[in-house]
């Protein structure tokens, strides 16, 4: 195997605040139609917050949901509806040679709170504390729990990449796929973080916790009154393939991994540096051979934090002079920030356009931020395009990880 | 207790950790975890529903 042999995707599952398949997020996307509720967080209040529905039940028995986590529910439920798209014919697959790939910005935040409030109405004495506590909160445990379902054998792990973790997901899978460690792979990104309060008071004690009376417009960013991040919970699992294996068997190729970037600012633990995004994008482009021009959607990271954006902003300009055909938008508008799962969400509700021509916009923009005017930029109604055949995706974290992915249309040079 | 309340006090903790299993042909002779779908964490659970608080001081 080599960094030359293809990776493709063959199938995709998801679960986001406005949809549970990629049929339906994709129509509410190019409706124009988020979905944000107001919930209650513990010791904190009503918040907006994207909440997913999809039925857990569907892939898990009651004692399995019992026993596992929020976030292996949203991965176990990803990666049978993953399965399910791909055509595989599961009881042929080689358990032992399929691997679990997924991106997580944090976990056992969840379990612990709920750990610490449940032993408070005790004393705080901690023989009331579960014995599930280690197997629900060891970060592995979201792909874990899919390898417990699916009776998977080969390896599972978790990649810790605050919130660039979606696109590390699969940049992961593909890098195991092109040294022949596995021949399937479950990649992408997972998060239940509408379940832990201490995220929600890290934000609000920053100064980026996003709130307005209308829920639905409350995550948005490059409006020039934005006022910070929307938490969500969701997951977007693919199946990731190489080319030769997917074509051997008449798999449907939904797009085809072109090339990618993960690097680090090196310079604050929260305040994005909008040189080394550039060089990050500069870099994934390089090595998908491709030039700016090339990309036809860039998918922001924008979280409608007042700097973030701007920063991002100074990033695209930077490396997108003169790309009449490249449009701008972001999904977190829609659905808020889906953390570990934000960057795989967010690739996934842009992947059909391939087909169906429509780039989506970035809504509630009342008032576009000067410094967030970016040529290209598809603001609250969705566009007709000529030509779109590749995406670059960005989704940037905290400690300064970088991240852009680029995935291409199947079968264009 | 009769052995045959054990059983269905076990069974009832059984049908509490795992709603979905069908107990209704359970053998007292059989071992549960060749019946069952337990993992070793069910099993800590019925030994835990079933163990005294004092006990666990």
């Amino acid at each position: 195997m080599s960094s030359k042999t293809r990776i493709v995707i063959t199938g995709i599952g998801l679960t986001a605040p406005n949809g549970n398949s990629l049929p339906e997020f994709r129509g509410n996307l190019l409706a124009g139609k988020a979905r944000i509720a107001e919930i209650d967080v513990r010791h904190m209040g009503r918040h907006p917050a994207g909440v997913c529905d999809f039925d857990a039940t569907k892939w898990q028995k009651r004692k399995e949901l019992r026993n596992g986590t929020r976030v292996g529910s949203i991965s176990i439920y990803c990666a049978r509806e993953a399965l399910g798209d791909s055509g595989l014919v599961w009881e042929s697959v080689d358990k032992s040679r399929v691997g679990v790939y997924l991106g997580i910005t944090e976990h056992g935040n969840v379990e612990t709170e709920n750990e610490i409030h449940n032993i408070s109405q005790f004393g705080f004495d901690t023989k009331y504390w579960t014995h599930h506590h280690n197997p629900r909160t060891v970060a592995n445990n979201p792909a874990g729990e899919v390898t417990m379902n699916m009776g998977i054998t080969g390896p599972h792990y978790t990649i810790g990449a605050a919130c660039a973790a979606g696109n590390a997901g699969l940049i992961q899978a593909a890098q195991m796929l092109q040294l022949g460690e596995v021949d399937l792979a479950f990649a992408g990104g997972v998060s239940e973080s509408i379940h832990t309060f201490g995220i929600f008071a890290g934000f609000k004690n920053q100064g980026a916790l996003g709130a307005h009376v209308d829920p639905t417009k409350a995550s948005r960013p490059f409006d020039k009154n934005r006022n910070g991040i929307v938490i969500s919970e969701g997951g977007a699992i693919y199946i990731l393939e190489r080319l030769e294996d997917a074509q051997k068997r008449g798999a449907r190729i939904i797009a085809e991994i072109a090339g990618w970037c993960i690097n680090s600012d090196a310079t604050d633990a929260v305040l994005p540096n909008p040189e080394r995004q550039a060089e990050c994008v500069r870099l994934a482009l390089r090595r998908a051979g491709m030039r700016p021009q090339d990309i036809h959607i860039v998918s922001t990271h924008a979280t409608a934090t007042a700097l973030g954006d701007i920063q991002e902003c100074t990033a695209l300009r930077e490396v997108f002079t003169d790309c009449p055909g490249t449009y701008i938008n972001n999904t977190k508008s829609f659905i808020g920030h889906c953390m570990g799962a934000a960057g795989a969400l967010e690739l996934a509700g842009n992947l059909p356009s391939f087909e169906d021509g429509w780039v989506h916009p970035t809504i509630n923009i009342d008032e576009l931020d000067p410094e967030c005017a970016l040529p290209g930029l598809v603001i609250n109604q969705a566009v007709q395009a000529p030509r779109l055949e590749a995406i670059l995706n960005n989704s940037f974290g905290m400690l300064g990880i970088n991240s852009a992915l680029i995935v291409k249309k199947y079968g264009v040079a | 207790m009769t052995k045959e309340d054990i059983k269905q006090v076990v069974l009832d903790i059984i049908a509490d950790i795992a709603p979905d299993e069908d107990l209704s042909a359970v053998k007292s002779e059989v071992r549960l975890r060749d019946q069952l779908s337990l993992d070793s964490m069910d099993f800590l659970d019925i030994v835990m529903e079933r163990t005294p608080q004092e006990a666990r001081d």
